[in-house]
Protein backbone atom coordinates (compact mmCIF):
# COMPACT_ATOMS: atom_id res chain seq x y z
CA UNK A 1 0.00 0.00 0.00
CA UNK A 2 1.38 3.41 -0.97
CA UNK A 3 2.03 6.29 1.40
CA UNK A 4 -0.67 8.27 -0.41
CA UNK A 5 -3.20 5.48 0.20
CA UNK A 6 -2.28 5.32 3.87
CA UNK A 7 -2.66 9.07 4.17
CA UNK A 8 -6.07 8.96 2.48
CA UNK A 9 -7.18 6.18 4.83
CA UNK A 10 -6.03 8.26 7.80
CA UNK A 11 -7.86 11.38 6.58
CA UNK A 12 -11.08 9.45 6.01
CA UNK A 13 -10.78 7.84 9.46
CA UNK A 14 -10.38 11.27 11.03
CA UNK A 15 -13.44 12.59 9.21
CA UNK A 16 -15.48 9.62 10.36
CA UNK A 17 -15.18 10.94 13.92
CA UNK A 18 -17.92 13.37 12.86
CA UNK A 19 -21.24 11.59 13.38
CA UNK A 20 -23.16 11.07 10.12
CA UNK A 21 -26.23 12.56 11.78
CA UNK A 22 -24.50 15.97 11.63
CA UNK A 23 -23.63 15.73 7.95
CA UNK A 24 -25.58 17.46 5.19
CA UNK A 25 -25.18 15.35 2.06
CA UNK A 26 -25.77 18.04 -0.54
CA UNK A 27 -22.75 17.95 -2.86
CA UNK A 28 -23.16 16.02 -6.11
CA UNK A 29 -20.32 14.76 -8.27
CA UNK A 30 -20.35 17.81 -10.55
CA UNK A 31 -19.94 20.21 -7.62
CA UNK A 32 -17.33 17.93 -6.03
CA UNK A 33 -15.14 18.35 -9.08
CA UNK A 34 -15.89 22.01 -9.78
CA UNK A 35 -15.52 23.28 -6.21
CA UNK A 36 -13.20 20.80 -4.52
CA UNK A 37 -11.20 19.45 -7.45
CA UNK A 38 -12.23 15.85 -6.76
CA UNK A 39 -13.35 14.07 -9.92
CA UNK A 40 -15.65 11.07 -9.94
CA UNK A 41 -12.80 8.55 -9.91
CA UNK A 42 -11.24 10.19 -6.85
CA UNK A 43 -14.58 10.48 -5.06
CA UNK A 44 -15.46 6.82 -5.66
CA UNK A 45 -12.05 5.73 -4.42
CA UNK A 46 -12.49 7.79 -1.25
CA UNK A 47 -15.99 6.36 -0.78
CA UNK A 48 -14.50 2.87 -1.12
CA UNK A 49 -12.11 3.84 1.68
CA UNK A 50 -15.05 4.76 3.90
CA UNK A 51 -15.85 8.39 3.06
CA UNK A 52 -19.44 8.95 4.21
CA UNK A 53 -21.92 9.48 1.38
CA UNK A 54 -25.56 9.10 0.50
CA UNK A 55 -26.80 7.29 -2.59
CA UNK A 56 -29.96 8.85 -3.98
CA UNK A 57 -32.02 8.39 -7.12
CA UNK A 58 -30.23 11.43 -8.56
CA UNK A 59 -26.80 10.03 -7.74
CA UNK A 60 -24.13 10.11 -5.09
CA UNK A 61 -24.20 12.95 -2.55
CA UNK A 62 -21.39 13.98 -0.22
CA UNK A 63 -20.76 16.45 2.59
CA UNK A 64 -19.03 19.72 1.69
CA UNK A 65 -16.88 19.71 4.83
CA UNK A 66 -15.48 16.27 4.03
CA UNK A 67 -14.60 17.26 0.47
CA UNK A 68 -13.04 20.54 1.59
CA UNK A 69 -10.85 18.68 4.11
CA UNK A 70 -9.74 16.08 1.57
CA UNK A 71 -9.36 18.54 -1.31
CA UNK A 72 -6.99 20.70 0.72
CA UNK A 73 -4.86 17.79 1.83
CA UNK A 74 -4.75 16.23 -1.62
CA UNK A 75 -3.81 19.63 -3.07
CA UNK A 76 -6.65 19.58 -5.60
CA UNK A 77 -9.02 22.13 -4.00
CA UNK A 78 -7.37 24.89 -6.02
CA UNK A 79 -10.25 27.30 -5.54
CA UNK A 80 -9.89 27.22 -1.77
CA UNK A 81 -6.10 27.18 -1.98
CA UNK A 82 -6.30 30.34 -4.11
CA UNK A 83 -8.63 31.96 -1.59
CA UNK A 84 -6.12 31.23 1.18
CA UNK A 85 -3.30 32.67 -0.93
CA UNK A 86 -5.39 35.82 -1.17
CA UNK A 87 -5.65 35.89 2.64
CA UNK A 88 -1.89 35.44 2.90
CA UNK A 89 -1.23 38.31 0.49
CA UNK A 90 -3.69 40.56 2.31
CA UNK A 91 -2.13 39.79 5.69
CA UNK A 92 1.48 40.30 4.69
CA UNK A 93 0.60 43.48 2.79
CA UNK A 94 -1.45 44.94 5.66
CA UNK A 95 1.41 44.18 8.06
CA UNK A 96 3.75 46.37 6.02
CA UNK A 97 2.05 49.55 7.19
CA UNK A 98 0.70 50.73 10.54
CA UNK A 99 -2.76 51.39 9.21
CA UNK A 100 -4.72 50.60 6.06
CA UNK A 101 -7.95 52.41 5.14
CA UNK A 102 -10.44 49.94 3.68
CA UNK A 103 -13.92 50.08 2.20
CA UNK A 104 -16.50 47.33 2.67
CA UNK A 105 -19.62 46.81 0.60
CA UNK A 106 -22.47 44.44 1.43
CA UNK A 107 -24.39 42.73 -1.37
CA UNK A 108 -27.69 41.27 -0.14
CA UNK A 109 -29.71 38.58 -1.89
CA UNK A 110 -33.25 39.97 -1.75
CA UNK A 111 -35.45 42.14 -3.93
CA UNK A 112 -34.41 45.68 -4.77
CA UNK A 113 -36.06 48.09 -2.34
CA UNK A 114 -36.18 45.61 0.55
CA UNK A 115 -35.62 47.37 3.88
CA UNK A 116 -32.55 45.87 5.55
CA UNK A 117 -30.44 46.32 8.64
CA UNK A 118 -26.74 45.44 8.31
CA UNK A 119 -24.37 44.88 11.22
CA UNK A 120 -21.40 47.14 10.50
CA UNK A 121 -19.73 47.04 13.91
CA UNK A 122 -20.21 45.69 17.43
CA UNK A 123 -23.65 46.95 18.43
CA UNK A 124 -23.77 49.10 15.32
CA UNK A 125 -26.20 48.73 12.41
CA UNK A 126 -26.70 50.51 9.12
CA UNK A 127 -30.35 50.65 8.09
CA UNK A 128 -31.40 51.22 4.50
CA UNK A 129 -32.80 49.59 1.39
CA UNK A 130 -31.27 47.26 -1.16
CA UNK A 131 -30.46 49.44 -4.13
CA UNK A 132 -30.57 48.69 -7.85
CA UNK A 133 -27.08 47.17 -7.66
CA UNK A 134 -28.09 44.82 -4.81
CA UNK A 135 -25.99 46.88 -2.40
CA UNK A 136 -27.39 46.88 1.15
CA UNK A 137 -24.69 48.87 2.90
CA UNK A 138 -21.21 50.31 2.54
CA UNK A 139 -18.76 51.64 5.06
CA UNK A 140 -15.10 52.51 5.57
CA UNK A 141 -12.74 51.28 8.28
CA UNK A 142 -9.12 51.86 9.25
CA UNK A 143 -7.36 48.58 9.91
CA UNK A 144 -4.43 48.74 12.34
CA UNK A 145 -1.51 46.34 12.28
CA UNK A 146 -0.11 47.57 15.61
CA UNK A 147 -1.08 44.59 17.73
CA UNK A 148 1.18 42.96 20.34
CA UNK A 149 1.84 39.21 20.33
CA UNK A 150 0.22 36.89 22.82
CA UNK A 151 1.85 36.63 26.27
CA UNK A 152 4.61 33.98 26.04
CA UNK A 153 2.98 32.18 28.98
CA UNK A 154 0.20 31.21 26.55
CA UNK A 155 2.59 30.15 23.80
CA UNK A 156 2.21 26.42 24.34
CA UNK A 157 -1.59 26.64 24.25
CA UNK A 158 -1.39 28.70 21.06
CA UNK A 159 0.94 26.16 19.46
CA UNK A 160 -1.42 23.34 20.46
CA UNK A 161 -4.35 25.06 18.77
CA UNK A 162 -2.22 25.81 15.70
CA UNK A 163 -1.68 22.05 15.48
CA UNK A 164 -5.39 21.15 15.47
CA UNK A 165 -6.69 19.38 12.40
CA UNK A 166 -8.61 22.04 10.46
CA UNK A 167 -11.99 20.95 9.19
CA UNK A 168 -15.31 22.64 8.43
CA UNK A 169 -17.36 21.34 11.34
CA UNK A 170 -21.13 20.94 11.17
CA UNK A 171 -22.84 23.81 12.96
CA UNK A 172 -24.01 21.53 15.77
CA UNK A 173 -20.39 20.78 16.71
CA UNK A 174 -18.94 24.28 16.41
CA UNK A 175 -19.56 25.14 20.06
CA UNK A 176 -18.64 21.65 21.27
CA UNK A 177 -15.19 22.15 22.75
CA UNK A 178 -15.33 18.59 24.10
CA UNK A 179 -15.55 17.28 20.53
CA UNK A 180 -12.49 19.30 19.56
CA UNK A 181 -10.52 17.99 22.54
CA UNK A 182 -11.54 14.37 21.82
CA UNK A 183 -10.96 14.35 18.08
CA UNK A 184 -8.42 17.10 17.34
CA UNK A 185 -10.74 18.34 14.58
CA UNK A 186 -11.57 22.03 14.69
CA UNK A 187 -12.74 24.97 12.65
CA UNK A 188 -12.24 28.67 13.31
CA UNK A 189 -15.30 28.99 15.54
CA UNK A 190 -14.50 26.01 17.74
CA UNK A 191 -10.82 26.97 17.98
CA UNK A 192 -11.82 30.46 19.10
CA UNK A 193 -14.24 29.02 21.64
CA UNK A 194 -11.63 26.61 22.99
CA UNK A 195 -9.02 29.38 23.33
CA UNK A 196 -11.43 31.79 25.02
CA UNK A 197 -12.54 29.10 27.49
CA UNK A 198 -9.00 27.99 28.24
CA UNK A 199 -7.71 31.55 28.70
CA UNK A 200 -10.59 32.36 31.01
CA UNK A 201 -9.85 29.22 33.03
CA UNK A 202 -6.25 30.42 33.40
CA UNK A 203 -7.36 33.82 34.61
CA UNK A 204 -6.81 35.76 31.38
CA UNK A 205 -9.61 37.96 30.13
CA UNK A 206 -10.65 36.59 26.74
CA UNK A 207 -13.61 36.58 24.39
CA UNK A 208 -14.49 35.28 20.96
CA UNK A 209 -14.73 37.62 18.00
CA UNK A 210 -16.68 37.35 14.77
CA UNK A 211 -16.57 39.48 11.69
CA UNK A 212 -14.84 39.79 8.35
CA UNK A 213 -11.43 38.73 7.16
CA UNK A 214 -10.60 41.53 4.72
CA UNK A 215 -8.67 40.21 1.73
CA UNK A 216 -9.51 42.35 -1.31
CA UNK A 217 -11.74 41.91 -3.13
CA UNK A 218 -13.36 39.37 -0.81
CA UNK A 219 -14.40 39.82 2.82
CA UNK A 220 -14.97 36.41 4.40
CA UNK A 221 -16.94 35.78 7.57
CA UNK A 222 -14.59 34.45 10.22
CA UNK A 223 -14.18 33.73 13.96
CA UNK A 224 -11.18 34.36 16.20
CA UNK A 225 -10.24 34.94 19.86
CA UNK A 226 -9.43 38.24 21.54
CA UNK A 227 -7.38 38.85 24.68
CA UNK A 228 -7.60 41.90 26.92
CA UNK A 229 -4.46 44.00 27.31
CA UNK A 230 -3.60 45.73 30.58
CA UNK A 231 -4.50 49.02 28.90
CA UNK A 232 -7.96 47.65 28.21
CA UNK A 233 -7.67 47.09 24.47
CA UNK A 234 -8.85 43.77 23.02
CA UNK A 235 -6.19 42.11 20.87
CA UNK A 236 -7.33 39.71 18.11
CA UNK A 237 -5.45 36.44 17.76
CA UNK A 238 -5.86 33.38 15.56
CA UNK A 239 -3.24 30.63 15.69
CA UNK A 240 -5.33 28.29 13.55
CA UNK A 241 -5.59 30.81 10.70
CA UNK A 242 -1.83 31.41 10.74
CA UNK A 243 -1.17 27.65 10.77
CA UNK A 244 -3.48 27.18 7.77
CA UNK A 245 -1.80 29.95 5.81
CA UNK A 246 1.61 28.57 6.66
CA UNK A 247 0.63 25.08 5.52
CA UNK A 248 -1.38 25.92 2.42
CA UNK A 249 -0.60 29.47 1.32
CA UNK A 250 3.11 30.03 1.78
CA UNK A 251 2.94 32.29 4.85
CA UNK A 252 6.40 32.60 6.37
CA UNK A 253 6.26 30.70 9.69
CA UNK A 254 9.32 32.50 11.03
CA UNK A 255 7.67 35.88 10.55
CA UNK A 256 4.25 34.65 11.61
CA UNK A 257 4.45 32.42 14.70
CA UNK A 258 1.04 31.36 16.11
CA UNK A 259 1.29 34.05 18.81
CA UNK A 260 1.48 36.96 16.33
CA UNK A 261 -1.76 38.86 15.81
CA UNK A 262 -3.35 38.85 12.34
CA UNK A 263 -5.53 41.72 13.53
CA UNK A 264 -4.59 43.83 10.53
CA UNK A 265 -7.12 41.91 8.44
CA UNK A 266 -9.75 41.02 11.08
CA UNK A 267 -12.72 43.39 11.34
CA UNK A 268 -14.75 42.69 14.45
CA UNK A 269 -18.52 42.95 14.00
CA UNK A 270 -19.92 40.82 16.84
CA UNK A 271 -18.99 38.58 19.75
CA UNK A 272 -19.90 35.38 17.97
CA UNK A 273 -21.11 34.07 14.63
CA UNK A 274 -24.38 35.67 13.62
CA UNK A 275 -26.18 36.61 10.42
CA UNK A 276 -25.03 40.09 9.41
CA UNK A 277 -28.01 41.26 7.35
CA UNK A 278 -31.67 41.28 8.35
CA UNK A 279 -34.93 42.15 6.64
CA UNK A 280 -37.04 42.85 9.69
CA UNK A 281 -36.26 39.97 12.02
CA UNK A 282 -35.39 37.59 9.20
CA UNK A 283 -31.72 37.03 8.37
CA UNK A 284 -30.96 37.20 4.66
CA UNK A 285 -27.99 35.92 2.70
CA UNK A 286 -25.28 38.41 1.87
CA UNK A 287 -21.73 38.61 0.64
CA UNK A 288 -19.16 41.25 1.41
CA UNK A 289 -16.55 42.85 -0.81
CA UNK A 290 -13.66 45.02 0.20
CA UNK A 291 -10.94 47.18 -1.29
CA UNK A 292 -8.13 49.40 -0.09
CA UNK A 293 -8.85 53.12 -0.08
CA UNK A 294 -5.30 54.39 -0.25
CA UNK A 295 -4.61 55.98 -3.65
CA UNK A 296 -1.62 53.73 -4.34
CA UNK A 297 -3.79 50.61 -4.24
CA UNK A 298 -5.83 49.38 -7.14
CA UNK A 299 -9.40 48.62 -6.29
CA UNK B 1 -22.84 34.72 -38.79
CA UNK B 2 -19.43 33.40 -37.85
CA UNK B 3 -19.53 29.75 -36.77
CA UNK B 4 -18.33 30.59 -33.28
CA UNK B 5 -21.04 33.15 -32.76
CA UNK B 6 -24.52 32.47 -31.48
CA UNK B 7 -27.65 34.53 -31.73
CA UNK B 8 -29.84 35.28 -28.75
CA UNK B 9 -33.28 36.85 -28.94
CA UNK B 10 -31.59 40.24 -28.64
CA UNK B 11 -28.30 40.12 -30.48
CA UNK B 12 -25.31 38.12 -31.60
CA UNK B 13 -23.20 36.66 -28.81
CA UNK B 14 -19.43 36.82 -29.20
CA UNK B 15 -17.26 33.72 -28.81
CA UNK B 16 -15.95 35.02 -25.47
CA UNK B 17 -19.49 35.67 -24.27
CA UNK B 18 -20.52 32.17 -25.34
CA UNK B 19 -17.61 30.62 -23.45
CA UNK B 20 -18.33 32.70 -20.35
CA UNK B 21 -22.04 31.86 -20.56
CA UNK B 22 -21.21 28.14 -20.45
CA UNK B 23 -19.03 28.65 -17.36
CA UNK B 24 -21.51 30.93 -15.58
CA UNK B 25 -24.34 28.45 -16.28
CA UNK B 26 -22.37 25.58 -14.80
CA UNK B 27 -21.22 27.48 -11.71
CA UNK B 28 -24.54 29.22 -11.05
CA UNK B 29 -26.47 26.06 -11.96
CA UNK B 30 -28.79 27.66 -14.46
CA UNK B 31 -29.69 26.14 -17.82
CA UNK B 32 -28.93 29.38 -19.64
CA UNK B 33 -27.83 32.88 -18.77
CA UNK B 34 -28.21 35.93 -20.96
CA UNK B 35 -25.23 38.20 -21.67
CA UNK B 36 -26.76 41.09 -19.75
CA UNK B 37 -28.02 39.25 -16.68
CA UNK B 38 -26.58 40.52 -13.39
CA UNK B 39 -24.20 38.19 -11.52
CA UNK B 40 -25.55 39.10 -8.09
CA UNK B 41 -29.21 38.91 -9.13
CA UNK B 42 -28.42 35.38 -10.30
CA UNK B 43 -27.33 34.57 -6.74
CA UNK B 44 -23.63 35.02 -7.41
CA UNK B 45 -21.45 34.97 -4.30
CA UNK B 46 -17.76 35.53 -3.70
CA UNK B 47 -17.18 31.77 -3.81
CA UNK B 48 -19.05 31.46 -7.10
CA UNK B 49 -17.02 34.32 -8.56
CA UNK B 50 -13.88 32.47 -7.46
CA UNK B 51 -15.15 29.30 -9.15
CA UNK B 52 -15.85 31.23 -12.35
CA UNK B 53 -12.38 32.78 -12.30
CA UNK B 54 -10.83 29.33 -11.85
CA UNK B 55 -12.82 27.87 -14.74
CA UNK B 56 -11.92 30.81 -17.00
CA UNK B 57 -8.26 30.21 -16.21
CA UNK B 58 -8.57 26.46 -16.79
CA UNK B 59 -10.70 26.45 -19.94
CA UNK B 60 -9.80 29.73 -21.64
CA UNK B 61 -6.25 30.09 -20.35
CA UNK B 62 -7.12 33.62 -19.30
CA UNK B 63 -7.35 35.50 -16.04
CA UNK B 64 -10.62 37.12 -15.10
CA UNK B 65 -9.95 38.93 -11.80
CA UNK B 66 -12.63 38.69 -9.13
CA UNK B 67 -12.75 42.47 -8.99
CA UNK B 68 -13.68 42.49 -12.70
CA UNK B 69 -16.57 40.10 -12.07
CA UNK B 70 -17.76 42.22 -9.13
CA UNK B 71 -17.52 45.45 -11.09
CA UNK B 72 -18.66 44.29 -14.54
CA UNK B 73 -21.38 41.98 -13.20
CA UNK B 74 -22.58 40.67 -16.59
CA UNK B 75 -21.23 38.18 -19.09
CA UNK B 76 -21.18 40.86 -21.78
CA UNK B 77 -19.16 43.30 -19.69
CA UNK B 78 -16.77 40.60 -18.46
CA UNK B 79 -16.24 39.42 -22.04
CA UNK B 80 -15.48 42.96 -23.14
CA UNK B 81 -12.95 43.30 -20.31
CA UNK B 82 -11.35 39.97 -21.22
CA UNK B 83 -11.17 40.81 -24.94
CA UNK B 84 -9.90 44.33 -24.35
CA UNK B 85 -7.14 43.52 -21.91
CA UNK B 86 -5.20 40.43 -22.89
CA UNK B 87 -2.42 41.59 -20.54
CA UNK B 88 -4.70 41.22 -17.54
CA UNK B 89 -6.05 38.06 -19.08
CA UNK B 90 -2.70 36.42 -18.78
CA UNK B 91 -1.80 37.91 -15.41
Amino acid sequence: MSAASLAADDWVARLRQIPDAHRDFVVDLERAELEFGLDEVAVRELVARGLPCMQTAEGLLLAAGDLHYLGLRLGCATVYLNIMRGWERALTRAAERDETPMAVRCIAYAEEGTAVSVIVGPGERQDGHIDADQVAAGFAVRMSSAWPPVDPALGELWRDVAGLDFCWLPQALQEDVGFVRRTGLSDCASAARLLADECTRRGCEARTGFGLLLAPPIATQHNWVELREREGRWVPSDPMLLALLTRYAGLDPAAWPPTRSPGAVLLRLADRATPLVYAGDEPIEASFHTWRLDPASAR
Amino acid sequence: MAPAERATADRVVSPTEAALAEIWSQVLRRPSIGPDEDFFRLGGTSLKATLIAAQVRQRLGAALPLSTIFECRTIAACATALDADPGAATG
